[in-house]
């Protein structure tokens, strides 16, 4: 009951940050935009541009895009092909999504872990960008790795809340 | 008999054969058919140019653990891992192709060695390339003749003493240069000869400025190879991979070289104007680029200032 | 395993798994992740971040969700009943005029956003009702806006032009300009197509005994039409300063995407009054959905590639359809063909990815100009957007009007996906349409 009530919690939170992430990620592109106008305007006004305004957009656009592909996912909004779902029965769907889930998760957390390792090497070897702004490395890196955490624990969500629940639920009223 | 390992060979230039084409893809490929033919096929060779396996700054990366075997890499990519590389695109550091080729055995050289060697890389081949500038205004010969400009420097070192010249260093990828230079988001633009001709600058520009005298550009472009990859090798096929390696240079800077004069051929038949850098131009730039590149590399690098001198010390 | 045996495993686990349920994303993530696993060394594995990383580090790339985030402050304002009003008043006198202006509004509607689904949702939200109301068949009404829809990728701003220009490295400027006259052809086209049938199905009527709604006369005055254009006039504006600035280029197209979504932000919340945050907040969360999904499509994607091209499955393939000695308009042929069967189950983006590293060899060395390529390359997706089972826009449709059967859509597409297949057999013959204009800039 207890560990019921945790999980709950748990899911209700990371909604609510997924969501804060989402509107954070729509942000992050209104202000690239800004700023690469702005920095069209002073090179034609002032014929001066600046050496990092293209740079932080694409670190602005690569944590845009991570942080909120758990709130894409939560969202519907990672497009899939779905004929298939017309050709089998249910359970044999319920059983396949999970599966297809429990492929994603494991891609993602892969990839969050690999991540994580990549901040820490690029952070203790001071990595940064051949630019002459030279932005630290570890920091697009580490967007990269919350994205991917992220993601792969709103998969553990869906595995456990989408697809595991309603096939106990329909274990339970099989047998009853 | 063995079944052959193959090698793969990565590079960001435009892909062709082993007569024709950029000569940086056809040094790769002489060296993997020379390779290929002294060990009796027991190395073969798969080239992915054009970045087609890797992403240009990145292979770097993939050689050092080993998931890339070999590249005609320019070692100031690098530059933001290992800063001490940043000195292979070093602005008028380097001043002529036969002192840039003499680093191989002086201290500098064998310096460079360790330092790629500690990363878990190998220098085969050693490599120089001259560059140029393409603008649209005026010809670009001293200093004095780019205040204002939107100059596409390339590289952290170029913008770093063109921006102390008075320029301003302005960042476009590569598949935009030809449409910027057009439309005059960039008035100028500083790169290899090779790259000036295969962009097809010369549609737009209406100067050129080549290395056939002097140059402040020269970039170290080696072909290097994965360490973890090299040891994988017998010791005759590591021999073998030395030798060829080295057996190219001579290649190297004549292709090189052949570029510079073509980049003066192809604008001057584009209707261009065509200039050259003099010495007194030079030693302009040169106190330009020790007061600005020279200076955060002496103090951002532990031993950028040894570097330096070991370089300049090169007769 | 041969290379041959390699490839064949990889592209059936990517079926696999593409038909698995998965995101798209996520499936051609995962077929390069056990790739790498089971036939590459481990050092790849772990340096997979870092490939993302490199791959998505790209100038180019920001001009996708900056599109997109114009599309998403347009589409949140009246603009497309605006256009959809005016086109229809301005036009009223043309047989079938209903139809026709829905396509024109599409057109326009296409010109200020890069995605195809989007500029069927906002236009069909409006015209389908309407043309229903007005006597048009089902068929007719859904099909012209699906198909008017796929004009927004190929009328630029477009996702699709983008994606192709980073993939070969072309100009993304010169494709986009590229676009425009074949795009505002296709839609002339589509509008004679349209007029076409409708005056069939008025015929149809007048032989039929019922008072069909087709047949009632429309009026409108001058005033009445003139008074459309200011409530236009910004979006008109905003459109032109971004063509005039791609064309002339006063920036990097991804300089001037920032300056068409920073436009159209103002746009919206000064002229639209779209300020509060309830409004504001559907087109930011909007824009972060549509961008991550293709932003993790291209990402996964590379991924995909890589695996394709480290194993040298790529090359082979390549090598393999060069081998072929094909004539060069037989291998254009093929490649459409091919294009067109995986555009009934990819969408654009996948498909771009996936299949140009392989083609591109072919195409460039039978002598195609590549950014010819890229528009014909386009009208093949738009196709497959129409194309049943998978077909993005097929499901707006549906999703705007759920009382129609998919069967009725599908009914409705098919003579526009048959014209898109004779376009692209105009534009093969007729190269000039797509260069021209281009062609004027050298
Ligand atoms: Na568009
Ligand atoms: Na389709």
């Amino acid at each position: 009951m207890a560990a019921r009530l945790l999980w709950r919690a748990f899911a209700r939170k990371l909604a609510a940050l997924n969501l804060w992430m989402g509107y954070a990620a729509g942000l992050l592109v209104a202000v690239s935009a800004v700023v690469l106008t702005a920095e069209v305007l002073l090179r034609y006004f002032l014929g001066s541009p600046s050496d990092w305004a293209l740079e932080l957009c694409i670190y602005m656009l690569i944590a845009s895009t991570f942080v909120s592909t758990a709130y894409t996912l939560a969202a519907k909004g990672h497009v899939n092909i779905d004929i298939v779902d017309h050709l089998m029965s249910g359970t044999a769907n319920r059983w396949r999504m999970l599966l297809a889930d429990l492929g994603s998760a494991g891609l993602c957390g892969f990839v969050a872990v690999n991540a994580w390792r990549l901040t820490a090497v690029a952070l203790n070897e001071g990595w940064v960008s051949n630019s002459t702004w030279g932005p630290k490395l570890w920091i697009p890196f580490a967007f990269i790795a919350l994205g991917m955490t992220l993601l792969a624990l709103q998969y553990l969500v869906q595995i456990v809340d989408a697809r595991l629940a309603p096939m106990l639920a329909g274990g339970r009223h099989g047998r009853a | 008999a063995q079944a052959p390992k193959v090698l793969k060979i990565s590079h960001q230039f435009p892909g062709g054969s082993i007569d024709e084409g950029d000569f940086r893809d056809r040094m790769v490929r002489k060296f993997a058919a020379e390779v290929e033919k002294r060990t009796n096929g027991q190395l073969k060779f798969e080239i992915y140019p054009a970045s087609s396996l890797v992403k240009p700054v990145e292979q770097w990366g993939a050689m050092a653990n080993g998931s890339l075997d070999l590249s005609l890499y320019p070692l100031a990519y690098a530059g933001g891992r290992v800063p001490e590389l940043n000195i292979g695109l070093m602005p008028a550091l380097v001043t002529s192709y036969e002192q840039g080729l003499r680093w191989k055995d002086a201290p500098i050289g064998k310096e460079l060695v360790r330092i790629v060697e500690e990363k878990g890389v190998k220098i085969l081949t050693w490599v120089w390339q001259a560059g140029g500038i393409a603008s649209r205004g005026k010809p670009i010969v001293g200093p004095d003749d780019v205040k204002g400009l939107k100059f596409r420097g390339g590289s952290k070192e170029m913008d770093m003493m063109l921006k102390a010249a008075g320029a301003s260093p302005t960042n476009v990828p590569s598949s935009e240069i030809y449409n910027a230079m057009q439309s005059g988001v960039l008035d100028a633009a500083l790169t290899s000869s090779t790259s000036l001709i295969s962009f097809r600058l010369h549609e737009h520009a209406k100067h050129v400025t080549t290395a056939r005298d002097k140059t402040f550009w020269f970039m170290f472009e080696p072909i290097l190879m994965s360490k973890a990859s090299f040891d994988k090798l017998t010791p005759e096929q590591q021999k073998i991979v030395m030798e060829v390696g080295a057996s190219l240079e001579k290649f190297g800077m004549e292709s090189a070289r052949a570029d510079d004069q073509k980049l003066a051929e192809v604008y001057k038949q584009a209707g261009d104007a065509v200039h050259d850098m003099n010495e007194a131009a030079f030693a302009k730039w040169r106190d330009i680029a020790r007061a600005s590149a020279w200076k955060d590399f002496e103090e951002k690098v532990p031993n950028g200032k040894k570097l330096l001198e070991m370089a300049v010390s090169v007769k | 395993m041969g290379v041959l045996e390699i490839g064949l495993l990889y592209l059936g686990a990517a079926l696999l798994l593409l038909f698995s349920g998965m995101p798209i994303a996520f499936a051609l993530g995962g077929v390069a992740l056990a790739f790498m696993f089971f036939f590459m060394p481990s050092s790849n594995l772990e340096n997979i971040a870092e490939t993302l990383y490199s791959e998505l580090n790209n100038f180019t790339l920001l001009t996708i969700p900056l599109f997109i985030l114009m599309g998403a402050a347009i589409g949140k304002t009246r603009a497309a009943a605006d256009l959809y009003e005016a086109a229809h008043r301005w036009l009223y006198k043309l047989p079938g005029s209903l139809g026709v202006a829905n396509v024109f509004g599409c057109s326009v509607f296409a010109a200020m956003c890069g995605s195809s689904p989007a500029t069927c949702a906002a236009m069909g939200g409006m015209g389908i009702p309407e043309m229903r109301k007005r006597g048009y068949s089902e068929e007719l009404a859904t099909g012209l806006i699906a198909a008017g829809g796929t004009l927004g990728i190929l009328i630029p701003p477009s996702l699709t032009l983008i994606i192709y220009g980073i993939i070969t490295e072309q100009s993304i400027g010169k494709l986009f300009i590229a676009g425009v006259i074949p795009g505002i052809l296709l839609a002339v086209i589509f509008a004679l197509w349209v007029m076409f049938a409708a005056w069939r199905e008025k015929q149809a009527a007048r032989a039929g005994r019922a008072a069909s709604e087709l047949l009632k006369a429309e009026f409108f005055t001058w005033r009445q039409r003139l008074e459309t254009l200011p409530r236009l006039l910004p979006f008109v504006v905003l459109i032109a300063v971004v063509m005039v600035a791609l064309y002339d280029g006063w920036g990097t197209p991804s300089e001037v995407a920032g300056v068409g979504a920073a436009g159209s932000l103002l746009l919206v919340t000064a002229i639209y009054g779209v300020w509060r945050w309830r409004d504001l907040k559907e087109i930011l969360l909007g824009t972060a959905r549509e961008s991550c999904m293709i932003m993790m499509i291209i990402a996964m994607a590379f991924l995909f590639t890589y695996v394709m091209s480290y194993l040298h499955i790529t090359q082979s393939m390549a090598q393999w359809l060069v081998g072929l000695g094909l004539s060069k308009w037989a291998y254009l042929f093929w490649v459409n063909v091919l294009l067109l069967v995986l555009g009934c189950f990819l969408p654009p983006v996948a498909i771009i990815l996936m299949v140009t590293p392989v083609i591109m060899p072919g195409i460039l060395a039978a002598g195609f100009d590549p950014i010819w390529f890229g528009i014909v390359l386009t009208i093949n997706m738009e196709m497959g957007l129409i194309t049943p089972p998978v077909g993005l826009n097929l499901f707006v449709i549906n999703g705007i009007a759920p009382d129609i059967g998919f069967r009725q859509i599908m009914r409705g597409v098919m003579p526009f996906i048959v014209i898109m297949g004779l376009y692209i057999v105009l534009l093969a013959l007729f190269p000039e349409i797509v260069m021209w204009l281009p062609d004027q800039s050298k």
